[in-house]
């Protein structure tokens, strides 16, 4: 499906406590192309994402011990992943006050369980 | 017999309200009570001592009797008093507990609802992989109960997604937007989102709409699941026939109707339509019951009324009416209820 440059192919960064929750999303994000990180907790999506800067993060938001707020908190303090795109993907979209979602930095919020389609469109218009 | 009438600010035996509603309730009181007592004893005193009689006649022992008589009165008010006070602390104390009880159970069902989201989410997620061939392709056969689950997915996402509604409406937790809308905009997208389900059922779907824009102050969103709900009963439960959205106006109101040419909603039913969990009719329709009550609940935020006009065979109308904002250009008026 995607042509031979699999160098240039984006770095897309999961985060999510479930790990069924990732799975289904790594084979998603991967039919359209993109290479895939997983983190299971917030800590671990901190240091991959220093690690490795992906071109995207998709943030659960209700996680153990550090949710995903947080670290978008973390995240734009730190000056190697401030520019990192975010995506929240969580249970609680519609709860989210605009204020925590202005204050999170993040593009878009995409409500879980999530239509494929919209997902698709919110991280393509993020990677464009 | 004391009847102040603000309490929290003097200090004194009796244990601070615990909030001014409390407070206005008893301050209440203490003014009914001593009108209560207050008023019959001085007119005893007045008749006694001088209509009937006069001073005179408390000389002596007479005096003493009715002094007596007085201080027993007077000791019986305020054992009284207190009792009844306490009848009404207890009452106040009983309200709270319920209306904790009730926030308790709105907070439990949000959730129950959340935490059925995760997993449906993953349902959902790697039905859709399935569905879609991510894990190789599905031989004919093998798509049916794959599109069983995902039909079966969705329904449980509308219910989980109509409970959190619900317990959100309950709490007051939901709050309307206010946009300026028209309502006919409101009233297409919802007929063009359902189109495709009315010509699969073979039903035919009119739109009936006045020229001139009808303008009001609400919840987009909100007003379009009022009637995506309505127009998802209507063409549910609709053998053959049509179902006609309809808009008229006048100064004040806005009357949105949706109406079919199903079975009819019989008349002992027409009562508890609106109510949680209440579904009429057939049981093998899919539908969590909930349908109803959010759109009573989201007109009724809206200083709307919703009812339903039915007659078993003859179809049924449901109206929605909607209270018209003032002309466009009056600043501050948009708050303006009904």
């Amino acid at each position: 499906m995607r042509t031979s440059e699999t160098t240039t192919r984006q770095l897309v960064l999961l985060v999510d406590d479930e790990q069924s929750m990732l799975k289904v999303l790594e084979r998603r994000l991967k039919s359209w192309g993109y290479r895939v990180l997983l983190a299971d907790h917030g800590l671990e999506a901190l240091r991959l994402a220093k690690q490795h800067h992906p071109d995207l993060m998709l943030l659960d938001v209700m996680m153990p011990q550090m949710d995903g707020l947080e670290v978008c908190r973390r995240l734009r303090a730190m000056k190697e992943t401030r520019g990192i795109p975010v995506i929240l993907v969580t249970v609680k979209a519609t709860q989210l006050s605009p204020e925590e979602i202005r204050g999170s930095g993040a593009l878009k919020v995409v409500g879980k369980p999530y239509e494929s389609e919209e997902l698709e469109e919110a991280v393509k218009a993020a990677l464009a | 017999m004391s009847a102040t009438s603000v309490p929290p600010a003097i200090p004194s035996d009796r244990p601070a309200p615990a909030d001014p509603q409390t407070g206005r309730l008893m301050s209440r009181f203490n003014v009914a009570f001593s009108l209560m007592s207050a008023i019959p004893l001085l007119t005893c005193c007045y008749l006694i001592t001088v209509r009937f009689f006069s001073f005179s006649v408390l000389l002596g022992a007479n005096g003493v009797y009715f002094l007596l008589a007085l201080v027993i009165a007077l000791l019986g008010l305020l054992v009284g008093h207190e009792l009844i006070r306490d009848i009404i602390r207890q009452l106040v104390e009983a309200n709270a507990k319920l209306a904790k009880l009730n926030d308790q159970q709105a907070g439990f069902v949000s959730n129950v609802a959340h935490e059925f989201r995760s997993p449906l989410a993953v349902f959902e997620g790697a039905l859709d992989n399935l569905a879609d061939g991510l894990y190789g392709p599905l031989a004919g056969e093998q798509q049916d109960p794959v599109q069983m689950c995902q039909r079966e997915v969705d329904r449980l996402k509308r219910l989980v997604s109509d409970l959190l509604d619900l317990s959100r409406i309950e709490a007051g937790k939901l709050t309307m937007q206010r946009n300026r809308l028209v309502l006919q905009d409101v009233l297409r997208s919802v007929g063009r989102l359902f189109e495709g389900l009315a010509k699969e059922r073979g039903l035919t779907l009119v739109l009936e709409l006045p020229a001139e824009p009808v303008m009001l102050v609400g919840d987009r969103d909100r007003l379009q699941q009022v009637f995506m709900n309505l127009l998802a009963n209507a063409l549910k439960f609709t053998g053959d026939g049509s179902v006609t959205i309809r808009l008229r106006r006048d100064a004040h109101t806005a009357e949105a109707e949706v109406t079919d040419t199903g079975p009819g909603i019989a008349e002992a039913d027409l009562e508890r339509i609106f109510d949680k969990f209440e579904r009429v009719g057939s049981q093998s329709e899919e539908g969590s019951g909930l349908g109803l009550p959010i759109a009573r609940d989201i007109v009724e935020l809206h200083q709307g009324r919703i009812r339903v006009e039915s007659r078993v065979g003859q179809g049924s109308r449901f109206l929605v009416q909607l209270p018209i904002s003032p002309p466009v250009g009056v600043a501050g008026a948009v708050r303006e209820g009904s």
